[in-house]
């Protein structure tokens, strides 16, 4: 385990003088203003000396070129295999079979087919199918006109299975009933058909995505200018069960959250490619669906006004795109391409009402939200390849979301039981701008560095922190020397500044949302690579740290740290054996500070420092070639330790909570051995022993918490293996 | 006692640290030796000239055959070696006279290897090196930039429209460092291969895809291109959409809203809370709560600090703190179409 590591925890917290934040350093504004303008002159330069591949075709003369040695005589080729055979799963366990479906113990069909031919015009037909028997099956189909036509049909089955031993009193799909005879009561102790009553819950969705896009190309074989048109529909359903709460007041309750919901799109677009200029415009049309607007759930507890709670589910929405994108070749080493997208999304499900409290008397409710937003992109790229050695690249990006909403002065009821005063909902929406000017300049043919500033600033409305401006610079070093021996090293330091901070919530004011707060970031970075020779062995190592200071904040987040580092080698004495060995470490760790009181009072300040830390360790090997070219042996290892600590601490005193764990050994052995000369036998044995401990999930200890009735999840531990054995038949 | 001279500021640090990365490439770079890089401008040099074969592959395939430690005749089983397809480096049109591409459709291996007009010589003198031609992948004796170059004289069409400026060609990454053009399937392209391809460099994502939630990426059900275009995009981390948040939505489309209450960081940036490829935590999230909505909110009114460890089973435990802490009650976090869920609640 890795989880030993100490929290570094840093105690000073001292109020700082919040007034200091103000609008964005204007000589930073004017570094990057004049970096930009210094790399647009150099990007003018005259790019007669460019650099840039433009081979010589002058001399080209074919007509000598029989190929009488090339392979294609028949011009025609097909190739194929189909996959027959069982897999047992030993038992039955969510997590093995998460997002294969292989969640079940027994037998599981393994079904497999693919298909490839190319005729003598050129036509290629390509049918992929994999896990056929699963509910993660695939199947692609690809033909392909070289001349005119390319058409995709795809399905992709994509399950999740969370979870198979949650238990819920409450009956129905969407109405959901307390069983007859439910007592109500004020604690959770006391809800004494609680543990009689529980009915199990599979905490599992499936997606099924179904995608078809068809491309048409015009143009002569000879010409240089090409036109195509595409259009594509995507559909994609997805139906089962999500775990939610829902509560009056203080007093939760797990429910499950039905799911159906279909999501279709279309999209059409043409595009135009000449030697110098590329445009294409596209649109797209996407629309949600849900076909639970809602849930209504009966309440096991006494304390609520009402007997029945219902909360709105995801509402329908429609959103159209519409993209166009350009690029144009200057010369030979200077390419622009910008893109501009404007999407709108609306939203105009009918409301439901206030509550289900029929005694209270509320104003009425417009239909529906008549919500709508449009976002703008667009983005703006110039590389310029000036000489040899130097190479520029300057990027603008803007990101405007628009939120054309209309905000309603409601008096929503809370807990279904009183109506606290209007509240106004506010229409979010943000305009964000950055512009980024790099550098590469090649100080030797193997030695190059890289140099480079970006401004981005972000502008909101309705929010504490209105707006934030950030300048970063990043410098990185790089050698890739002829003897196999690769070096890398990098920094980047960003400051973020916040405007000045606007009272508009009854948060604690001391307290900074730190996704708007002023922050200093620092990143480097360094890996090193060295391939021996003729060996076909190499060597790498690679290392990062990034750490994030919130200076500004007197409560809330106030650190994050991350730092990664790993190593690997890999081996391939001979084309036919290939193994991989690598580990690396990942620890991210963050201190926030609370206060449960209004203003800062020193007693009541607390900090919490988390640790999330990960090793990961692994090794692969294929060797092919064996028992006299008949078997092929594949082998992964790998194992993943991994915690998450956390610790508070109060007036000098720490309190460490239990460590939470994920811990994964797994090996999987994939043989292929050839039992007739177009038949193989495939067996797979893959076995995962994973332990996992989280103090979160209340497990068999229903009434553990007195107002909370929990789903009863535990955390997953298993040891648990597939076997499975396939006949491969070639065609 | 030293003084600082009025106007003149001592750097911040940030700054002090590019200063020192610079000083120690420019350092290592003057030490390093300067030994031109002879195949590589050589190369250069044959592509101006032109010198291409009189024989073409015929040339080639005399010696690169299925006995070499790099098989290279299974090329005619990919569109690259069919005659018929237009554009292809075999295509026939050019020697039949028809309606030809253009070059360098039909220039055969030299396509892609460069002219190799002195590289065919069956005999050399002794002491005499072959004539280089580019090689690729393992076996690279050019830049990636020119590599690449060479690949995108044809391929530079709608799906490499943005990859000048990317960053995987910021990198120097090479076409060819992912793909395999002469095996009949080219691995990174088909689902059940395409996440092994990526996480040979990006060993990060394969070890996140290991942990306790995590999109299930590890037996590529999911994989990197639906949701990262490596050719190159508008957004920062080669999202396929303009954002990494309109990335999530194109799947998550009921969390697209707009909703009647919603939540700031939901609008702006998915990564506020969210990891993308795998967390320790339950639901990708990058801490768990109440800390991580601490980070924001104030607990004023709630007793909802995670006080210490006293306050879980069989002490009396807190319902802000256990099962899903915050979101017991907030449990329409990412937004709340409901009259009443001003506070997520409804």
């Amino acid at each position: 385990m890795t989880t030993t590591r100490s929290l570094r925890d840093r105690p000073e917290i001292s109020l700082r003088d919040i007034s200091r934040l103000g609008d964005a350093d204007p000589r930073g504004r004017r570094g990057v203003a004049s970096t930009v303008f210094a790399v647009l002159v150099m990007s003018a330069w005259p790019c007669a000396a460019a650099w840039g591949i433009e081979p010589n075709y002058a001399k080209v003369d074919l007509e000598r070129w029989h190929c009488r040695l090339c392979a294609f005589e028949t011009a025609s080729y097909r190739q194929g295999d189909w996959v027959v055979g069982a897999a047992h799963v030993a038992d039955a366990q969510p997590r093995f079979g998460r997002d294969s479906g292989l969640d079940r113990a027994g037998p599981h069909a393994e079904l497999g087919a693919r298909y490839r031919r190319m005729t003598a015009n050129g036509v290629a037909v390509e049918f992929v199918g994999t896990d056929l028997g699963l509910r993660s099956r695939a199947l692609r189909l690809h033909i392909r006109d070289p001349r005119r036509i390319d058409f995709r049909l795809e399905h992709r089955g994509l399950p999740r299975r969370v979870s198979r031993d949650g238990r819920v009193s409450h009956r129905g799909r969407t109405a959901l009933a307390l069983p007859t005879g439910w007592t109500a009561a004020f604690d959770s102790r006391d809800l004494t058909a609680l543990p009689a009553n529980r009915r199990s819950v599979i905490n599992a969705t499936q997606r099924d995505r179904t995608a078809a896009t068809v491309r048409y190309r015009a143009g002569t074989r000879a010409s240089t200018i090409r036109w195509r048109a595409e259009a594509g529909f995507v559909s994609e359903t997805r139906e089962g069960t999500e775990e939610t709460f829902a509560d009056f007041q203080y007093q939760a309750t797990a429910l499950p959250k039905p799911i159906d919901q279909r999501t279709e799109a279309f999209q059409a677009g043409i595009g135009f490619d000449h030697r110098r200029l590329l445009l294409t415009a596209t649109y797209r049309n996407a629309r949600f669906r849900n076909r639970h607007g809602f849930l209504e759930w009966d309440s096991p507890w006494l304390g609520p006004r009402v007997s029945q709670g219902r909360k709105a589910l995801a509402p329908d929405n429609d959103a159209d795109t519409l993209s166009l994108v350009g690029r144009a070749r200057l010369g030979t080493g200077t390419t622009v391409h910008a893109t501009l997208t404007r999407s709108e999304i609306t939203q105009n499900a009918a409301f439901l009402p206030y509550t289900t409290n029929g005694e209270l008397a509320l104003e009425a409710l417009p239909d529906n939200l008549a919500g709508r937003v449009t976002t703008f992109a667009g983005t703006f790229n110039l590389v310029s390849r000036v000489t040899e050695r130097l190479r520029v690249s300057i990027r603008h990006r803007d990101r405007d979301r628009a939120n054309h909403t209309p905000t309603l002065a409601l008096t929503p009821v809370v807990g279904d039981s009183y109506v606290p005063g209007t509240v106004t909902s506010r229409a979010y929406g943000f305009d964000t701008a950055k512009s980024e000017a790099r550098v590469h300049y090649r100080l030797t043919n193997a030695v190059k560095v890289e140099l480079g500033t970006d401004a981005r600033r972000i502008r909101r409305n309705a929010t504490e922190v209105r707006g934030n401006d950030q300048r970063r610079s990043w410098a990185a070093f790089s050698a890739n020397v002829p003897g196999g021996l690769q070096v890398r090293i990098g920094a980047t330091a960003a400051r973020r500044r916040a405007t000045d901070f606007v009272a508009v919530t009854n948060n604690n004011p001391l307290t900074r949302r730190f996704h708007q707060a002023a922050r200093q970031t620092q990143e480097w970075t360094a890996g090193l690579r060295y391939g021996v020779p003729d060996r076909g062995l190499s060597f790498g190592f690679e290392a990062n740290a990034r750490r994030a200071r919130y200076p500004e904040s007197t409560l809330g987040l106030r650190r994050n740290d991350d730092s990664a580092w790993g190593g690997d080698i890999a081996y391939a004495p001979d084309p036919r054996v290939t193994f991989v060995a690598y580990f690396s470490t990942e620890e991210a760790s963050s201190v926030t500070v609370g206060s449960p009181i209004v203003g800062m009072a020193p007693d009541a300040v607390w900090h919490y420092a988390t640790n999330d830390a990960v090793d990961t360790a692994g090794a692969s090997l294929v060797v092919r070639g064996l028992l006299r070219d008949r078997l092929e042996l594949e082998l992964d290892v790998v194992e993943s330790d991994g915690g998450a600590r956390y610790v508070t601490r109060h007036r000098g005193d720490a309190s460490h909570f239990p460590t939470l764990v994920s811990d994964l050994k797994s090996l999987d052995v994939r043989l292929r051995y050839r039992w007739r000369t177009r038949s193989y036998l495939l067996l797979r044995y893959r076995r995962d022993d994973y332990r996992a401990a989280d103090w979160a999930l209340l497990g068999g200890d229903l009434d553990a918490v007195r107002n909370l009735v929990p789903f009863g999840r535990t955390a997953p531990e298993y040891v648990n293996a597939l076997f499975s054995l396939s006949l491969q038949t070639a065609l | 006692m030293r003084r600082r001279k009025r106007g003149v500021k001592s750097p911040r640090p940030e700054e002090a640290i590019i200063l020192v990365v610079i000083g120690v490439a420019s350092a290592i770079a003057l030490a390093w030796p300067l030994a031109a890089d002879d195949a590589h401008d050589r190369l250069v040099e044959k592509l101006h000239q032109g010198d291409y074969s009189r024989r073409g592959a015929d040339g080639c395939l005399g010696c690169h055959d299925e006995a070499e430690p790099f098989p290279t005749l299974s090329i005619f089983k990919t569109v690259h070696g069919h005659p018929a397809v237009p554009g292809s480096p075999f295509e026939t049109a050019h020697a039949l006279g028809g309606d030809a591409s253009p070059l360098p459709a039909g220039l055969q291996c030299e396509a892609c290897h460069g002219p190799s007009s002195e590289h065919d010589r069956r005999i050399l003198p002794v002491g005499v090196d072959r004539e280089p031609v580019v090689n690729f992948g393992v076996r690279a004796n050019a830049r990636a930039a020119l590599q690449n170059g060479l690949c995108l004289q044809c391929h530079a069409d709608y799906g490499r429209v943005r990859w000048g400026g990317s960053a995987h060609e910021q990198a120097d990454l090479a076409c060819a460092d992912c793909h395999r053009l002469h095996d009949a399937t080219d691995p990174v392209r088909h689902q059940a291969d395409q996440n092994r391809v990526c996480t040979t460099c990006h060993r990060d994502v394969a070890a996140d895809a290991l942990k306790l939630s995590a999109h299930p990426l590890r037996d590529s059900q999911l994989i990197c291109r639906d949701c990262h275009d490596p050719h190159g995009t508008d957004s920062e981390r080669l999202n396929v959409e303009p954002s990494a948040s309109a990335t999530c939505l194109a799947c998550h489309t009921e969390k697209r809203g707009p909703f009647l209450w919603e939540h700031p960081p939901v609008v702006e940036d998915c990564m506020t809370c969210h990891v993308p490829h795998g967390a320790n935590q339950p639901a990708l999230l990058v801490r768990r709560a109440p800390q991580l909505c601490q980070g924001c909110h104030s607990s004023v009114g709630h007793r909802s600090l995670a006080r210490d460890a006293d306050d879980l089973p069989p002490r009396p435990a807190s319902v802000f703190l256990l099962a899903k802490a915050c979101l017991n009650c907030h449990s329409e976090i990412h937004g709340s179409n409901h009259p009443s869920g001003n506070w997520f609640r409804r």
